[in-house]
């Protein structure tokens, strides 16, 4: 008996070991019930799709109003709503490789061109040629739709664009008196904004800064873009890399001069530290992506606008932009649903309702420029500007499948090297194109 | 049922082991295996693999980024170590004498060695800000103006280092009971000799306690290679891939840039690396290290 038992132990140590394995092959993947019943009906939509999408928690209940929407539109259809705020694609990869993918996924360009060229999202163009609505160049923004063709094939409805531009703090200017940023504002009108509302305290120490250049390359492309310089030859489509000249080596010398030159903007880590910086009043200017509005609409301790950030001789030239859109996934078992779905991201109402958070410029125009939406509660002084940039918006992502690479790789040392004043903007251009270069002509 | 327990008893060895051997072949071998073959093939997860035979190991050898990553991280390694062993002895001998509460020291050391590494991460980005972190301030109040730590490129690996050093409770706790195990008339004996502290440190404690001293040498060199969390959490490889530590690219190049191949043959040239290292401190032991039951250690 005892002998019986210990075998019997053992046996039970033994099989304790595989309980923790699974199908997943990989650790990140956690059991989410994403169920997906399919019970497509001729004429009439039925069924259950997964919607995955990421954001803060104001951005997640805009998405649960749109989906209780289109459920009330279209009796007995279900959508679940799969939201990742962390992650987001690890997690969206791993739910490809389980064969668990979601229906209409929400992502970037760049995301997109990866799942693309793996052959995993479906191809949305006779779909789009079947509503020609959606290629109406009066109502649509069309010209984002370049962003999310993968070889000419459209592979995800648009929500629309947010471009980046500078944020204000419209009470420091004024208490110091100084004008507001304009659109004819040249390097020097900058450079002499941000010097005048930079203070220091009594020990020598800085209270406030007035301007932040940040550290990412989100906000160095604002500055190279403006001032006319590039990335690619087409970040769309890109083939050749032209980052090296003149108008980039200036872009990228400001940003290392109002840090050291002229002291009006804190370090990479001052930054850190002093922002919520922006936020809480202590820096005057920063360059943020107008999505900020979903939650700075929340602030009343000051009033804040909107400006472009200029050239070295005056008006921005282009603006850098960031897209998003709703592809479909090629393994989808309701895809009538899930086109349904995306499709209706670009409806009247859900367009408002995106746009009504402030969160996105949306792709409909007259939506996009209404005045219940330019004027909602708390908009930045000049909101308008997020649609009017739109006319020189440049999309921000090249449309490569390993863009992270020439980040890790080119990019983020560079502006490491930039910003902490180890080499000039022009050795960092030199730096860019070289890097660019090999990654690109895979030298 | 004879049979069987025949073959049972015949066989007790196996059947003991059998738990632990199922789970060394899931769990190590065969993803080991799995792994090796892997690095010869071109993957990216969601599509099937295809073989490219050695050129993920040329696209290693041939990227200046491995290179980088390897120094830092050996730079890191070699670094380090000696810093926690030595130490971690002293603090060991401090707590090793008899005053009062001592063990209330003695927690208040190992506190740290728990406390999670991604919590330690975030905690230290606070301690290291050159402007607002506790570290600059306590060097400004000896009139000496800290750098900046954690975005300045000459100074990254100073910091991780630095941070490094907070997880040495572990080591004390072990260099501990090794003191405790030190006979005490070795001591005795050697103070009528005449013999000082610092003789009797270097002849009689260090020596007995040289197996300890290799085991934490030995696993802090291992583990010093494989350090991951502080590059993910706090630092991302920058500033300038400075602290790009290797098993960070690693991680790269599997799960943002889905290059399953060349990151299984990067692990794979990392466990060579290891392998050689590790031969070599036990080499060099082998003369070094008093196992008390037997002259000289025979693990080589």
């Amino acid at each position: 008996m005892k002998k019986m038992g210990s075998i019997l132990l053992i046996i039970a140590m033994t099989l304790s070991l595989f309980v923790g394995c699974g199908k997943e092959t990989k650790e990140e993947v956690k059991d989410e019930t994403s169920n997906e019943t399919t019970q497509v009906v001729e004429n009439k939509l039925e069924g259950e799709i997964t919607f995955s999408t990421w954001g803060s928690l104001e951005e997640r209940k805009v998405n649960e109003e749109i989906i209780a929407l289109f459920e009330s539109k279209n009796p007995g259809t279900k959508v679940n709503l799969e939201y990742i705020p962390e992650e987001y694609t690890t997690k969206i990869d791993s739910m490809f490789l389980g064969k668990m993918a979601p229906d209409v996924i929400y992502g970037h360009p760049k995301y997109f061109v990866n799942w693309a060229s793996q052959g995993l999202l479906m191809d949305l163009t006779e779909k789009f040629e079947a509503t020609p609505e959606l290629l109406d160049a009066n109502k649509f923004n069309v010209g984002l739709y370049d962003a999310f063709k993968y070889e000419g094939k459209h592979i995800a409805t648009v929500n629309g664009a947010d471009t980046l531009l500078i944020h204000y703090n419209k009470s420091l200017f004024d208490a110091a008196n100084i004008e507001t940023p304009q659109v004819d504002w040249t390097y020097e009108d900058l450079i002499n904004a941000a010097k005048a509302l930079t203070i220091f305290g009594e020990d020598g120490k800085p209270k406030q800064y007035g301007i932040s250049v940040g550290s990412g390359y989100h906000s160095a492309e604002a500055f190279i873009y403006a001032n006319g310089g590039t990335l690619f030859d087409d970040p769309n489509f890109p083939k050749e890399v032209n980052v090296n000249s003149k108008e980039t080596a200036e872009a990228l010398q400001l940003m290392q001069d109002l840090i050291y030159v002229h002291k009006a903007a804190p370090t990479a880590e001052d930054k850190e530290v002093l922002g919520g910086g922006f936020d809480t009043g202590k820096i005057a200017m920063i360059i943020d992506g107008v999505w900020s509005v979903v939650y700075r609409k929340d602030i009343d301790a000051f009033e804040w606008g909107f400006a472009e950030v200029p050239a070295k001789d005056g008006q921005a030239k282009k603006i850098p932009a960031l897209y998003a859109g709703y592809a479909i996934a090629k393994t989808t078992k309701n895809p009538e649903l899930a086109w349904e779905f995306a499709k209706f991201m670009q409806t009247d109402e859900a367009q408002a309702l995106l746009a009504g958070s402030g969160l996105i410029t949306v792709i409909n125009k007259e939506i996009a420029t209404s005045d219940s939406i330019i004027n909602i509660e708390g908009a930045p002084v000049n909101h308008i500007l997020r649609v009017e940039s739109l006319e020189k918006s440049i999309h921000n992502d090249a449309m490569l499948p390993n863009w992270d690479k020439y980040l890790t790789k080119g990019f983020t040392p560079a502006m490491d090297q930039l910003l902490n004043n180890t080499i000039s903007g022009e050795d960092a251009a030199e730096l860019l194109q070289k890097e660019f270069e090999k990654l690109l002509l895979n030298k | 049922m004879l049979k069987i327990k025949v073959f049972l008893k015949k066989n007790k060895f196996f059947v003991f082991i059998a738990p632990w051997l199922l789970g060394f072949l899931a769990f190590t071998l065969i993803p080991m295996v799995s792994s090796l073959v892997i690095s010869f093939t071109e993957w990216n997860i969601l599509t099937p693999p295809n073989y490219v035979g050695f050129a993920n190991y040329q696209s290693v050898f041939n990227d200046p980024l491995f290179y980088k990553s390897l120094r830092v991280t050996l730079v890191y390694t070699l670094v380090s170590v000696p810093i926690h062993v030595c130490l971690s002895i002293l603090i060991a001998l401090l707590l090793n004498s008899e005053i009062k509460c001592i063990n209330l020291y003695r927690t208040i050391y190992y506190l740290p060695a728990v406390v999670s590494g991604v919590v330690v991460s975030l905690l230290w980005s606070w301690i290291f800000n050159s402007e607002f972190g506790l570290l600059n301030n306590l060097l400004l109040k000896f009139g000496i103006e800290g750098p900046r730590w954690l975005s300045d490129e000459k100074w990254i690996m100073p910091a991780m280092i630095v941070m490094s050093v907070w997880g040495i409770g572990g080591s004390i706790i072990m260099y501990l009971s090794g003191l405790q195990g030190i006979p005490k008339y070795l001591y005795e004996s050697a103070k009528l000799d005449g013999a000082s502290w610092w003789t009797r440190l270097i002849k009689i404690t260090i020596p007995s306690m040289s197996p300890v001293i290799l085991f934490t040498t030995l696993t802090g060199v291992i583990g010093g290679l494989q350090t991951f969390t502080q590059a993910y959490v706090m630092t991302n490889g920058g500033p300038n891939n400075e602290s790009l530590f290797y098993a960070f690219y690693v991680y790269k190049h599997a799960f943002v840039w889905k290059q399953m191949g060349k990151a299984c043959a990067l692990a794979w040239v990392l466990f060579i690396v290891i392998f050689i290292l590790t031969i070599i401190i036990l080499k060099i032991s082998k003369s070094k290290v008093y196992y008390e039951s037997r002259e000289g250690g025979d693990i080589l």
